[in-house]
């Protein structure tokens, strides 16, 4: 075999630093991707890994001679991987190696270096499934690439245009992230499954990505940039409509609960990103009964931070 | 847990910690799970530094917050035991 060997081994043991060793080949194709505030090189010996990101904006390569994040990526081989079949949902196991970061899925390996150098195993039986593989392995890398250099946060949610700002929905899988952009339109939608949150020009600023939970959708947003965020939301499904706004310290818990890897970063860090990420914006919980009623709820200024209350302390 | 007035309970270091507009945000990593605080929490959260004991942290509270001795004391006894409930302090 080829290339870099497939982790054999059961349960979720982390594959060594040897498994993850370089490669000894030296064939490789590269592109340069535009993933919100970051350029990912993503290198790889085998184009099915290329295609499944083709649809992808380029960043312009000449302008990026050195990516953010340098992933070489692999098909080591097309069979399912650790028993897991295609589609289904696959649990992310990180940890750290001094300064390396480690993310395994049961489709994909990766090992990342604090200098952006990385190598991603991709593991799969057909191509969907690898697709899957190489977008997992990016959005990993790109997640804890953000806050660990504190450039911001990576965070489930789904984001919406209004008057030229992001409304941000934060929200774990299934709790309607997806439809409540649907609902949304004709706004455009910026994203339906991740969010960038990031500091931009001193405001709070939401960036789409190519990364959507549904197939054939993508960012019909005016124009390419970051968003200011004019407002957080944090999603509860409910019988009603109803919109409790949140404290900014609230909105940066919320922020800090959907953004995924965020065990592996120093909680001083992920606080004060969260914090500043938080900070004059807008925030509130969003209870929402799965159509587009909630709308008139959003006024602008209906989602404004109360007085923190002294009940109680917690 | 009881508490009596000499204790003097501390919060755990390793927590990730921020002031946001006089509230408290805390990061437990290692326990996976987030904290807020209200004003009158963060505030008394700042004092426990194994320094302070329960009746100074009351004390400080009734300096600086519009609230009755016998409400401050009940509010942050039931406050360090959900702290603690929660892995918040150094055992």
């Amino acid at each position: 075999m080829k290339g870099w060997p497939v982790p054999e081994r059961e349960g979720d043991a982390p594959p060594t630093r040897e498994e993850l060793a370089e490669p000894g080949v030296t064939s490789v194709a590269r592109r340069v991707l535009r993933v919100g505030p970051l350029s990912v090189g993503l290198a790889t010996t085998d184009d099915v890994a290329l295609r499944a990101v083709a649809s992808w904006p380029v960043a312009d390569a000449a302008a990026s001679p050195s990516a953010d994040i340098e992933l070489r990526c692999a098909l080591v081989e097309r069979r399912p991987f650790l028993g897991v079949r295609p589609g289904e949902r696959a649990r992310v196991t990180t940890w750290r190696d001094g300064d390396a970061f480690h993310a395994m899925t049961h489709e994909a390996a990766l090992r990342l270096e604090p200098s952006g150098r990385g190598v991603a195993l991709a593991c799969s039986s057909h191509d969907a499934g690898l697709a899957l593989a190489v977008q997992n392995v990016i959005r990993i890398a790109v997640a804890w690439r953000l806050a660990s250099t504190a450039r911001g946060l990576l965070v489930h949610a789904s984001a919406v245009e209004r008057d030229g700002e992001a409304l941000v929905f934060l929200g774990p899988s299934g709790s309607g992230k997806s439809t409540v952009a649907r609902l949304s339109r004709p706004r455009p939608i910026l994203a339906d499954d991740v969010v960038i949150l990031a500091p931009h020009d001193g405001a709070p600023s939401a960036w789409s990505t190519p990364l959507w939970a549904e197939p054939g959708m993508g960012s019909d947003a005016t124009s390419a940039g970051p968003r200011r965020v004019g407002a957080l939301l944090r999603l509860r499904q409910a019988p009603r409509h109803d919109v409790e706004p949140l404290t900014s310290a609230a909105a940066a818990a919320a922020i800090v609960a959907h953004a995924p890897f965020i065990q592996d970063i120093d909680p001083n860090d992920a606080s004060a990103l969260a914090g500043a990420l938080a900070r004059g914006v807008s925030a509130a919980t969003l209870a929402f009964a799965k159509d587009a009623g909630f709308w008139p709820l959003l006024a602008p200024d209906s989602a404004r931070a109360p007085i923190p209350s002294t009940g109680s302390m917690t | 847990m009881t508490w009596q007035d000499s204790d003097r309970p501390r919060a755990r270091p390793d927590l990730g910690e921020r002031i946001i507009d006089g509230e408290a945000l805390l990061v437990d990593a290692e326990g996976g799970q987030i904290l807020v605080l209200n004003e009158v929490g963060a505030f008394a959260w700042q004092l426990l530094d194994g320094e302070h004991d329960v009746a100074s942290v009351v004390t400080r509270v009734l300096d600086e917050f519009d609230v009755d001795a016998a409400t401050a004391r009940a509010d942050l006894l039931a406050f360090l035991t959900a702290l603690k409930d929660r892995g918040a302090l150094v055992s």
